[in-house]
């Protein structure tokens, strides 16, 4: 069955473009439960020559909503309905139309890098976080929040590396931009899953109940919330 | 499902509640269903109460529904927050035989006796039971408004989130949502409170500058955050005026079978004043 998609597609070029703009597209799709994001995209460049994304990172943001993983043309359908607009997962940092500047993503792994030597698979996991480094409001209108990316990408560290876990999660613990400031992700994502939420809540426990460095902050908080339980009186 | 039905009401503390509190006792008053509101219980701490201490928590819910259930009595949330705290636990001792015993022994110690029972919440429950047909006087065809849930919205099950389809049809009000409606702040309050309040102020902002009328709130921390703190969001937004009110949907109700008096629909102790048109 062959399906239609309108497209409004956010287009930007920072070597040109001042602000971004929109073009309207229309693909047809011959074999949408088949076709995938990069098909898709391969369908807009027919329309637009000039198109620009990347096979290896074809993450996107449709509807607001990012898209963490392939999915086909008829899931996207059946999620949004065949009107979408479509726009790249990190605006602020585009370069060509879906194409972001990763560098400061790449960047902020210098943490981790001075406690571990990472191999490829572990850089490949933290590519595949990339996605999520924009999924929350906070991320993106607070510079200094390390963002849900590194939170996962380090949780899976730990895990990977568990003699050095102690020192990946206490670069978590930070008030201000640490992981104790995430708020579940899930209204944010598409498709809809929860794991990512469940995996923010489990380090907050730790850090909540004294994981990895009894930090004091965590320690008081953790205290007075206790303490709170059975101090409420009637209702 | 309502006919002879008894509410033990979840209830909580502090100028955000309070307002709640009022009018949905009013509300469910009004509409002749019987409510049991003399019942003592205790915090739960919140999201960080499941958060830091699991056993604690599911403690202090599991006291909830074995009393519930010694009532004769069906536990009701009238708010977003409570209502998945008290479905996160319900779930949990639900599904996870070996900490449920460890719960049931611990209630039993306090000289309970140990019951589950399923929350129910206020929103659902009157649309679900049709309690409200034929008692609409007023509808709100010209006003639109933004909804700001819990930030853990996202986590109601379907069952929880028909009944704002229903309301629109219902009371023939507009309803926005967005991405604002699934976020909140308030559990940054203390530690980074500065942050909390910018955010919750950006919030705010993003929906009042839709254009509407009032915000309809389903969560008393967003309610905390934004009417409660109503100076400090003020500074923090940097903008001049904040006027745009917010409501809970048992006001809403409570407006739409014709109730006016400020005390009884609790919006005399709104910090955001509320105008009655």
């Amino acid at each position: 069955m062959s399906l239609k998609l309108q497209i409004e597609l956010i287009r930007f070029d920072s070597k040109m473009d001042y602000l971004p703009y929109s073009a309207r597209v229309e693909i047809l799709s011959t074999s949408p439960s088949k076709e995938g994001l990069v098909e898709l995209y391969h369908h807009i460049k027919i329309k637009i020559p000039d198109f620009g994304f990347e096979e290896r990172v074809p993450y996107c943001k449709i509807n607001g909503r990012i898209v963490y993983k392939n999915v086909t043309i008829t899931e996207i359908i059946e999620g949004f309905g065949s009107s979408i607009t479509l726009e790249p997962i990190a605006p602020k940092w585009a370069l060509k139309d879906l194409i972001i500047d990763k560098n400061p993503y790449v960047k902020a792994l210098f943490a981790v890098d001075e406690i571990l030597d990472l191999s490829e698979e572990d850089l490949d996991y933290y590519r595949a976080m990339l996605p999520f480094r924009f999924a929350s409001s906070l991320a993106l209108s607070d510079e200094e929040y390390l963002g849900e990316a590194f939170f996962l990408f380090v949780a899976e560290m730990a895990r990977r590396y568990p003699k050095e876990s102690t020192r990946l999660l206490a670069l978590l613990s930070d008030p201000q931009k640490g992981v104790m400031k995430a708020i579940p992700l899930r209204a944010r994502l598409f498709p809809l899953d929860d794991w990512f939420d469940v995996e923010i809540e489990t380090l907050q426990r730790k850090i909540l109940q004294g994981y990895p460095h009894q930090e004091s902050r965590w320690k008081n908080l953790r205290e007075s919330v206790v303490k709170s339980f059975g101090a409420g009186g009637k209702r | 499902m309502i006919k002879g039905q008894r509410f033990l009401l979840i209830e909580g503390e502090g100028k955000a509640f309070a307002p709640l509190a009022v009018s949905s006792k009013r509300l469910l008053g009004s509409l002749g269903l019987e409510i049991i509101k003399s019942y003592e219980t205790h915090s739960d701490g919140g999201y960080w109460g499941r958060v830091a201490d699991l056993e604690g928590f599911l403690e202090i819910w599991a006291l909830l529904f074995s009393k519930a259930q010694s009532l004769g009595a069906t536990p009701l949330a009238l708010e977003e927050d409570s209502y998945l705290n008290a479905l996160y636990a319900f779930k949990i001792l639900s599904e996870n035989g070996s900490l449920c015993d460890k719960i049931a022994h611990k209630v039993t110690q306090r000289g309970g006796e140990f019951a589950l029972c399923e929350p129910l919440y206020l929103p659902s429950m009157l649309f679900e039971s049709g309690v409200m047909e034929g008692k609409i006087q007023s509808r709100f065809e010209e006003f639109r408004a933004a909804w700001i849930g819990s930030p853990r919205a996202c986590e109601l099950p379907s069952s929880a989130k028909g009944w704002m389809m229903g309301w629109k049809k219902l009371l023939g009000l507009g309803i926005m949502e967005g991405f604002f409606s699934f976020e909140g702040y308030a559990q940054m309050l203390s530690f980074d409170p500065k942050a909390a309040l910018a955010q919750s102020a950006r919030l705010y902002f993003e929906a009042v500058d839709l254009g509407i009328d009032f915000i309809l709130t389903t969560s008393a921390s967003q309610f905390g955050m934004m009417d409660a703190q109503k100076g400090a969001i003020l500074k923090a937004s940097k903008r001049d005026r904040l006027e745009t009110p917010l409501l809970y949907p048992a006001q809403l109700l409570l407006m739409a079978l014709g109730e006016r008096e400020r005390k009884h629909l609790g919006i005399d102790l709104h910090q955001i004043k509320v105008e009655m048109v």
